[in-house]
């Protein structure tokens, strides 16, 4: 038989419903944030992996020259290496409109019935691919602006043109998702390679290593074996590209995500606690009386403290069954638009183990630390004290300065009407519940706007990062040409300002050990030039006169983190070992790693004075169709002229693929906004709520010396909207902090640098607004509640 | 009944043992001793002091009514006494245990063991039934098992005449209803010493009634009440008043023999009075003498002693706690008519005015002159009528 206090503590619960409702939401609020964050990294992590490990994924890709089967048998025989194939990779351009075209990645495979590595699958459609078609992988659909079944145009880099029918879709892990690099994939055999005009060979070899596949040095060394056994059979290995062992090659992007996704859970968490101790305050307000009349008949403060602590507890319990469904909806939700954007297959829904454990020790134990003090302190009230609160006024207002300074202010200094006088002092009445529910509400606003910050900061980024980027249209030969002669052609094209070419190679750091770290571009250009507005973070741009200097972005920070301005660091160009003195550190934004060095200087070292591949061009009108436009009449009065066009890019297409990898960070924080709004919202409708149950009597008695219903209800809207306002003010102030720490994080968890601040004034009044709205639709229940007492129930409250 | 016949005499029960021993207890005779207890509380305005230096003594099975106006300190009182209260000074004893050197924990424990506290407004916990608002003080003090408490219960709520009510929540019952069931949980435990706040404060007439008997059923069974009323006719129905006026205790013998006398009056008078203790036989005043105080037996039997018709003094009437003397010189200016000693068999006490506080005290009180002048008239009467028998 449950014993009478037990029937209390249950009854309670169930007797005042709304309160229930109110502190099961408050806490389950947080422990959802808490378990859709850890849901979603379990699941992604788990899914992501696992999905990627099932394609098995290649070690180490080794890019050579051409190669035929003989090698790849050569390699398979290896004691170190379990398993090899061979891939041919190249570029075609796809006709996506009309006049527009795009480059699209081809990887040809040998057997698609025997892909022993970085296996690929299909998703629909035919397997193999008949001859002259192609296998569209399924996340490029968008992109190439093609299904199954529709017969596409591309362009080799000799310029023929070939149409082929997509014959099915494919999915394919082991490339960066599509629409991260704006690029499609697709796939043939090597017939159509050979009817494309192409030789059939090989020009990549995926290797597979023995031993332990997690071990990057291990990896590293097979490859090495692999690249001299390749070098011995006269092959030239251009570059070792080795992936993060075990994991998918978005793991990197996420990673970061979820843990700024983490933080702001925990802050979410934190703003949620002060509510619970809020509320817990506001009950044990509201009972004080009882826990007086429980110890007046025997009740020691141990047995009421257990009391309210279990009640706290069965709190803790209703939320969870609200929070851990939810955050698991959630967790998958958001999982499955990751998957969607990453490009992999989720496992179907579960709720991980490890999300619910810590979903139930954040769902009891931080309720249970945040009401302690509150329980303890309430549970130890005397009897005397519990019982002597009688008449009006609970809280206390009138016995300090500000009380009597805010009195001053409002009767004499501002003049305000008596109702509106009431709800000002009203708000203070109960400072601690008061200073809780600001610091609620304050938190929240505050990082509402960071938030919002953050985004208006990503965007002042990716402008300044175009903006970097001052050309408008690129165009990719398929050979080096004299750059005056390109910028020449280039004038004679209508809407061009200025024409200019840069040179590139890829190079690797020879580290202090003697390691070679991972590949990065360098870019030779001109000091002066128009085509590059680089953001210094560090040191000083290129001179005319500058030789073996370099200027870094900070992406090749990631890697190379110790680098800093005034050190010197060896490159590794074509196998040539070179050293180079770092005099600045650009901003880097999803452009890669970029070493920048003078044309001139660069063009010396390697062989081709005068001579570019690439040519950039500023526009007149730099609108996105302007840009397709340009490009497309640059490259026909090239290819009319005779030079072999390889590929345009316009630096709207650039846009649109940074901003593409932008918008995820922007939806998870703003899911992360809405969050944190409702937990504001929350506090504040607890609190007016419990101030409007406290003050039932008041109430009465104003009814009963003639205030309306409408005087009641904006005497309580007032005093919710005025702190409203005041949480605005405050979590203004805090929001330019809490918005720079977020956005430097957010800055250096993608770029390696903070990002360029920009506080979100529109979001600031936003937020004015939203408030605004939550402090009425949080004091609108409680205010039509106090509004439909009648005086006789006012008085008789108890 | 006359106002110098005491109105109760009750027989004192065998007293239930206390249930929580605490090595600090200190033997005494009464139940509840209070000596010299101060109750000060600090508030904006300064000190406010709430008792001022009382000294109470209550025997078992007494059925105490204590009155007094508002802020007198009423509630204080008894919150000393339930131990919801420490005084600021002095000492609080209820059966032998030093209430105010308790802990919040343990007198928690002791009190719900030992005193049954009843509320003006019931104070029965909304959420639960009348049933188990009863259990609830046997739950927190771990008084028998779970199926006795629900029995015990039962017969409480019998006894209160609310068995039929039991698994209703209190909303569902009347207030004196109410009132019922939180006397049958102040009983719960079976404390000796039940307080009640003015309980019958917010009930109509019959339901105050029907409380106020069972208090009576109570103190017949060896319960001890403290009872803080309003009501002045209920006090009357008490076995003692206490009357409290701003923090003060006035003397109940005074207040016995002047009822009709503001309390402020009688503040001024029992703090002018002197107590005073007579050897069996010691003359107090003779005949003859000029009257020089005023006397109210508190304990023990004072002889009135007249001549008789061959001059021998003889004893005409016997005074007891309550009746008073050495009235009627004051008043007529006159000197003492007759003779008054202590009894025989035992020492007598008093308490004493002066005739000019005396004099001050039915100045300012016209109603109280004329009860005193027709008393003196009544006695001069019957001295007159026994002469003339004789």
């Amino acid at each position: 038989m449950l014993r009478p206090r037990w029937h209390k503590v249950l009854r309670d619960l169930w007797g005042n419903k709304t309160r229930t409702i109110l502190v099961v939401l408050s806490i389950a609020i947080g422990v959802f944030a808490i378990g859709m964050i850890i849901g979603t990294q379990v699941i992604l992590q788990d899914d992501m992996n696992s999905s990627y490990l099932a394609t098995d994924p290649a070690n180490a890709i080794l890019y050579t020259n051409a190669f035929d089967q003989e090698l790849v048998y050569g390699v398979r025989s290896m004691p170190q290496v379990h398993e090899a194939e061979g891939r041919r990779s190249l570029s075609l351009r796809l006709q996506v409109g009309p006049d527009q075209w795009r480059d699209m990645n081809v990887d040809v495979i040998d057997d698609f019935d025997n892909i022993r590595l970085n296996r690929v699958t299909s998703e629909g459609g035919a397997w193999p691919p008949p001859d002259k078609t192609l296998l569209l992988e399924r996340a490029s659909l968008t992109l190439a602006n093609a299904g199954v079944g529709d017969t596409v145009t591309v362009e080799t880099a000799d310029g023929k043109i070939a149409q082929m029918t997509v014959s099915g879709l494919a999915h394919d892990m082991n490339k960066p998702p599509a629409q991260f690099v704006g690029t499609p994939y697709a796939y043939i055999t090597m017939d159509t390679l050979e009817w494309l005009g192409f030789g059939r060979y090989f020009n990549e070899l995926h290797i597979q290593v023995e031993g332990d596949r997690l071990n990057e040095n291990h990896i590293q060394e097979v490859a090495n074996l692999v690249e001299e056994k390749a070098q011995k059979n006269g092959q030239n290995v251009y570059w070792i590209w080795i992936p993060e062992p075990g994991k998918h090659v978005a793991n990197e992007a996420v990673q970061p995500m979820l843990l700024i996704l983490g933080v702001l859970g925990f802050l979410s968490l934190f703003a949620s606690s002060f509510l619970v101790i809020n509320i817990i305050n506001g009950l044990l307000a509201q009972h004080t009386t009882q826990i007086g009349i429980m110890k007046a008949i025997g009740a020691r403060k141990g047995q009421i403290v257990q009391m309210y602590l279990v009640t706290v507890i069965i709190f803790g319990f209703l939320s969870l069954l609200v929070a851990v469904p939810l955050g698991a909806l959630a967790a998958y939700g958001l999982t499955s638009y990751l998957a969607y954007l990453v490009n992999f297959d989720l496992q179907g829904f579960r709720i991980p183990l490890e999300a619910i454990v810590v979903e139930m020790a954040v769902g009891i134990l931080v309720p249970l630390l945040a009401a302690s003090y509150p329980v303890i302190h309430g549970a130890g009230i005397t009897v005397r004290e519990a019982l002597s609160e009688y008449g009006l006024g609970q809280g206390h207002f009138g016995s300090n300065v500000l009380d009597r300074s805010l009195n001053w202010f409002t009767s004499k200094a501002l003049s305000l009407s008596r109702p509106m006088r009431i709800s000002l002092r009203n708000t203070i009445r109960r400072k601690a519940r008061l200073i809780f529910t600001l610091f609620t509400l304050t938190l929240g606003g505050a990082i509402f706007v960071g938030i919002l910050s953050v985004h208006a900061s990503l965007l002042t980024t990716l402008d300044d990062a175009l903006s970097y980027f001052a050309y408008d249209v690129g165009l990719n030969f398929s050979r080096e040409y004299r750059i005056e002669v390109l910028q020449r052609e280039a004038q004679k094209v209508e809407g061009v300002v200025e024409a200019d070419s840069w040179i590139g190679n890829t190079a690797r750091r020879i580290r202090p050990d003697g390691e070679e770290g991972p590949n990065l571009n360098i870019l030779g250009t001109q000091a002066e030039t128009n085509l590059i507005n680089p953001t210094l973070v560090d040191g000083r741009w290129l001179l005319p006169t500058d030789t073996n200097v370099v200027v870094i972005n900070t992406l090749v920070l990631k890697d190379e983190p110790d680098l800093k301005v005034g050190d010197t660091v060896t490159l590794k160009i074509e196998g040539q070992e070179r050293d180079w003195e770092v005099v600045g550190i650009v901003q880097g934004v999803m452009t890669g790693a970029i070493a920048y060095a003078n044309r001139e200087y660069l063009a010396r070292e390697l062989n081709f004075v005068g001579k570019s591949s690439g040519l950039q061009v500023i526009a007149v009108d730099k609108s996105a169709a302007a840009q397709a436009d340009l490009a497309r009449r640059l490259q026909d009065h090239f290819e009319r002229v005779g030079f072999q066009v390889q590929g345009t890019e316009t630096t709207a297409d650039l846009r649109q693929n940074i901003e593409f990898q932008f918008n995820i960070i922007v939806v998870f924080l703003a899911v992360m906004a809405v969050l944190i709004a409702l937990v504001g919202g929350l506090g504040l409708t607890g609190t007016m709520s419990i101030n409007v149950l406290e003050r039932t009597r008041e109430i009465g008695v104003m009814r009963a010396v003639g205030a309306s219903d409408g005087a009641v209800v904006r005497i309580v809207l007032v005093e919710g909207i005025f702190v409203g306002l005041l949480s605005w003010a405050f979590g203004i102030l805090a929001a330019y902090p809490i918005g720079k720490l977020l956005s430097d994080t957010v800055g250096l968890a993608f770029m390696e640098a903070p990002l360029n601040y920009t506080f979100a004034w529109g979001g600031a009044l936003g937020w004015l607004t939203a408030v605004l709205l939550i402090a009425t639709l949080a004091s609108i229940l409680p205010a039509w509640n106090a509004s439909r007492l009648s005086v006789r129930e006012t008085l008789a409250y108890e | 009944m006359k106002f110098w016949q005491r109105k109760s005499d009750l027989s004192t029960p065998a007293e239930k043992p206390v249930t929580v021993d605490f090595s600090t207890a200190v033997s005494t005779t009464s139940l509840i001793e209070l000596r010299n207890v101060v109750k000060a509380y600090q508030t904006p305005v300064g000190d406010f002091v709430a008792l001022r230096g009382l000294d109470l003594s209550i025997d078992r099975g007494e059925f105490v009514a204590v009155v007094g106006k508002s802020g007198s300190g009423k509630s204080t009182l008894i919150n000393m006494i339930t131990g919801i209260d420490r005084p600021t000074s002095g000492t609080v004893l209820v059966d032998n245990m030093p209430v105010h050197t308790l802990k919040e924990g343990p007198m928690a424990q002791w009190r719900g063991r030992n005193v049954g506290v009843i509320f003006q407004f019931f104070q029965l916990l909304p959420m639960l039934s009348c049933l188990e608002n009863v259990m609830l003080p046997m739950d927190f003090c771990n008084v028998n098992d779970d199926k006795e408490r629900e029995v015990i219960a039962m017969h409480l709520l019998e006894q209160v005449d609310m068995a039929d009510q039991a698994h209703k929540l209190p909303s569902e019952v009347s207030g004196g209803q109410q009132q019922r069931v939180a006397i049958a949980r102040a009983l719960a435990n079976d404390p000796p010493i039940l307080v009640a706040d003015e309980p019958t404060g917010n009930l109509d007439s019959r339901s105050a009634q029907a409380v106020f008997h069972l208090f009576e059923s109570l103190v017949a069974q060896g319960k001890t009440i403290l009872m803080v009323t309003h009501d002045n006719e209920l006090a009357r129905r008490a076995s003692r008043t206490i009357t409290l006026a701003d923090g003060e205790l006035l003397d109940e013998h005074l207040a016995q023999v002047f009822p009709a006398l503001p309390h402020d009056q009688l503040l001024v008078a029992t703090r002018q009075i002197e107590p005073q203790t007579y050897a069996p036989g010691q003359v107090i005043i003779q005949a003859g003498d000029d009257p020089d105080r005023f006397y109210i037996v508190t304990a023990g039997k004072a002889e009135v002693l007249l001549p008789d018709r061959w001059g021998e003094q003889s004893v005409v009437a016997t005074l007891q706690n309550g009746q008073y003397f050495g009235e009627m010189a004051i008043l007529n200016g006159s000197t003492r008519n007759a003779t008054v000693r202590a009894g025989e068999e035992t020492a007598v006490s008093v308490v004493t005015l002066s005739p000019d506080a005396f004099h001050t005290l039915i100045d300012q009180s016209p109603s109280t002159r004329a009860d005193l002048e027709r008393t003196v008239e009544a006695r001069a009467a019957a001295n007159q009528r026994r002469s003339q028998q004789e």
